[in-house]
């Protein structure tokens, strides 16, 4: 089935008085489960994809649909979720405020958030630092706080844009395992976008490379082991344009 | 439109009012500490013209009760623009009508409780006994300001998604052109001629000078009353779409992703 389902999307933009395309005739399709990973180098456009994923934006043309649903329908939203590497919330709210008040917008019932709270504390390590406030934390527990909260409406479509990005490696392997384990646990679908192509290798099952709006090739990241190339050689080949 | 959402909001606003010193700070200390200076003002003035220092108070009352009202909306939003959490509200389902009805509310109910100290102060402190005796048309110019208010901080809310977050200064200025133009402390035939019909469509226009006349002559035309209540319930009306809009067009043009 498909969980993402990505028609023919373009955008411009206008800058220094040019139109210019950040995305181009975008198609992309993503199952139920999968993780696919769009990586592409700097303002290649995975970010703007990502926000008209998330009707942050609208496209000139194109449509998606979530698990069937259009996201110019707002509902969509209640299986979406996102967690950026760069999330901030109000530095004034404490780990708890955030998570409570982002169930309280998900129409979670009292008892039913204080146990989602207690799972997704207790799955993400944040148990020793529910009421430190958010200007407090390190970009670690930012990160994992981000996640905790990406996942308070059980999601079924799960965009993370950058998870790891300026994290320490054992941080960042941490956030990874999570990832994988929401991936298994909660089979939720995640579309991935990262720099770190250990990282995309580590995690999805298949990857499109994106470069100026649009998508060059889609495939499984099985073909670079079957190749004993890395995914790293890949992208320098193509951002080359080798 | 879901209640979860706007209550979950409303608490969010309240925890955050709570917790930033200078937003209490803005709220109080400015338009206490102003009552103060006038109402000692008009002690003063007392002496000479009663009726000058009552009208400087009773208009500082009002102006300050008009700035928090829309101020409080603005700021709410603001502080999510700066504190970068503006996207994750959008990304979690809340709507461009939930977003911009509980910083309304949340407002209302923070510009209501200042009004009522500043009334209260006014009138333990400085003996002004006109907002008591006068309770009914009193009520009825804080309803029109309030609505005012609140339209133009929808206006302000709709230039900010147009404009980007440098004109954020726009939440705390704008406020001012319409006090100027509303002839606060004088009637609106000393302004130029052209800038008379502008004051006219002013929506606290009418307010100042019902207070004005409650003040020197005890009473206040009910048609200068209806009017203030059309020109204000027609800027309220007229704001929503205009925010909308916005909305729709930031979202075209990327502005929403950038205000986060």
């Amino acid at each position: 089935m498909k969980a993402i389902e990505i028609r023919n999307v373009s955008k411009t933009f206008k800058g220094y008085g040019q139109k210019f395309y950040a995305l181009k005739n975008v198609s992309l399709d993503i199952t139920q489960g999968e993780i696919l990973a769009l990586i592409g180098p700097n303002g290649s456009g995975k970010t703007t994809l990502i926000n008209i994923i998330l009707g942050l934006l609208l496209p000139e043309k194109g449509r998606i649909k979530i698990f069937g649903k259009s996201v110019e329908d707002a509902s969509f939203l209640e299986n979406v979720n996102l967690a950026s590497g760069e999330e901030k919330f109000h530095w004034m709210m404490t780990v708890n405020d955030i998570l409570n008040f982002f169930s309280s917008v998900y129409g979670l019932d009292s008892s039913v958030r204080k146990q989602r709270i207690k799972e997704l504390v207790n799955l993400l390590g944040l148990s020793n630092i529910l009421k430190r406030r958010f200007d407090w934390l390190s970009t670690g527990e930012r990160m994992r706080l981000a996640l905790a909260k990406s996942l308070l409406n059980k999601p079924k479509v799960l965009l993370l844009d950058e998870p790891t990005l300026g994290l320490d490696p054992e941080i960042a392997i941490k956030i990874r395992n999570e990832i994988k384990k929401l991936n298994k646990i909660y089979k939720v679908t995640i579309l991935l976008t990262s720099h770190y192509m250990l990282e995309v290798e580590q995690l999805a099952d298949r990857f499109a490379f994106i470069n100026k709006g649009e998508i060059v090739e889609i495939g499984e990241i099985s073909q670079f082991k079957r190749k004993r190339q890395t995914l790293e050689e890949y992208f320098v080949e193509k951002v080359e344009g080798k | 439109m879901k209640v979860n959402r706007i209550l979950a909001l409303l608490y969010r606003d309240f925890l955050i009012f709570s917790r930033v010193k200078w937003r209490l700070a803005e709220t109080f200390y400015f338009p206490i500490t102003t009552i103060l200076i006038w109402g000692l003002f008009s002690i003063f003035m007392g002496r000479f013209a009663v009726e000058a220092g009552l009208i400087v108070l009773v208009m500082n009352i009002f102006w300050n009760f008009a700035y928090t009202a829309q101020n409080t909306t603005n700021m709410s939003m603001l502080e999510d623009v700066w504190s970068g959490g503006f996207r994750q509200l959008f990304v979690s389902g809340i709507t461009a009508t939930e977003f911009v009805i509980a910083r309304l509310l949340f407002s209302m109910i923070i510009s209501l409780f200042l009004i009522l100290v500043m009334s209260i102060i006014s009138y333990y402190v400085f003996d002004v006994s006109l907002i008591i005796q006068k309770f009914s048309i009193f009520t009825i110019l804080t309803f029109i300001t309030m609505i005012s208010s609140l339209a133009l901080a929808v206006i302000i809310a709709a230039l900010l998604f147009v404009f980007g977050r440098e004109y954020g200064f726009l939440a705390w200025t704008m406020l001012q052109l319409f006090i100027l133009l509303s002839a606060p402390f004088y009637t609106v035939d000393i302004l130029p001629k052209p800038v008379q019909y502008i004051s006219q469509l002013m929506p606290y226009t009418d307010v100042f000078e019902s207070a004005r006349n409650l003040i020197t002559t005890g009473t206040v035309s009910s048609n200068l009353l209806l009017r203030g209540f059309v020109i204000s319930i027609s800027y309220l009306l007229i704001s929503f779409p205009i925010y909308y809009s916005a909305f729709n067009l930031a979202r075209k043009n990327g502005n929403l992703v950038k205000l986060s």
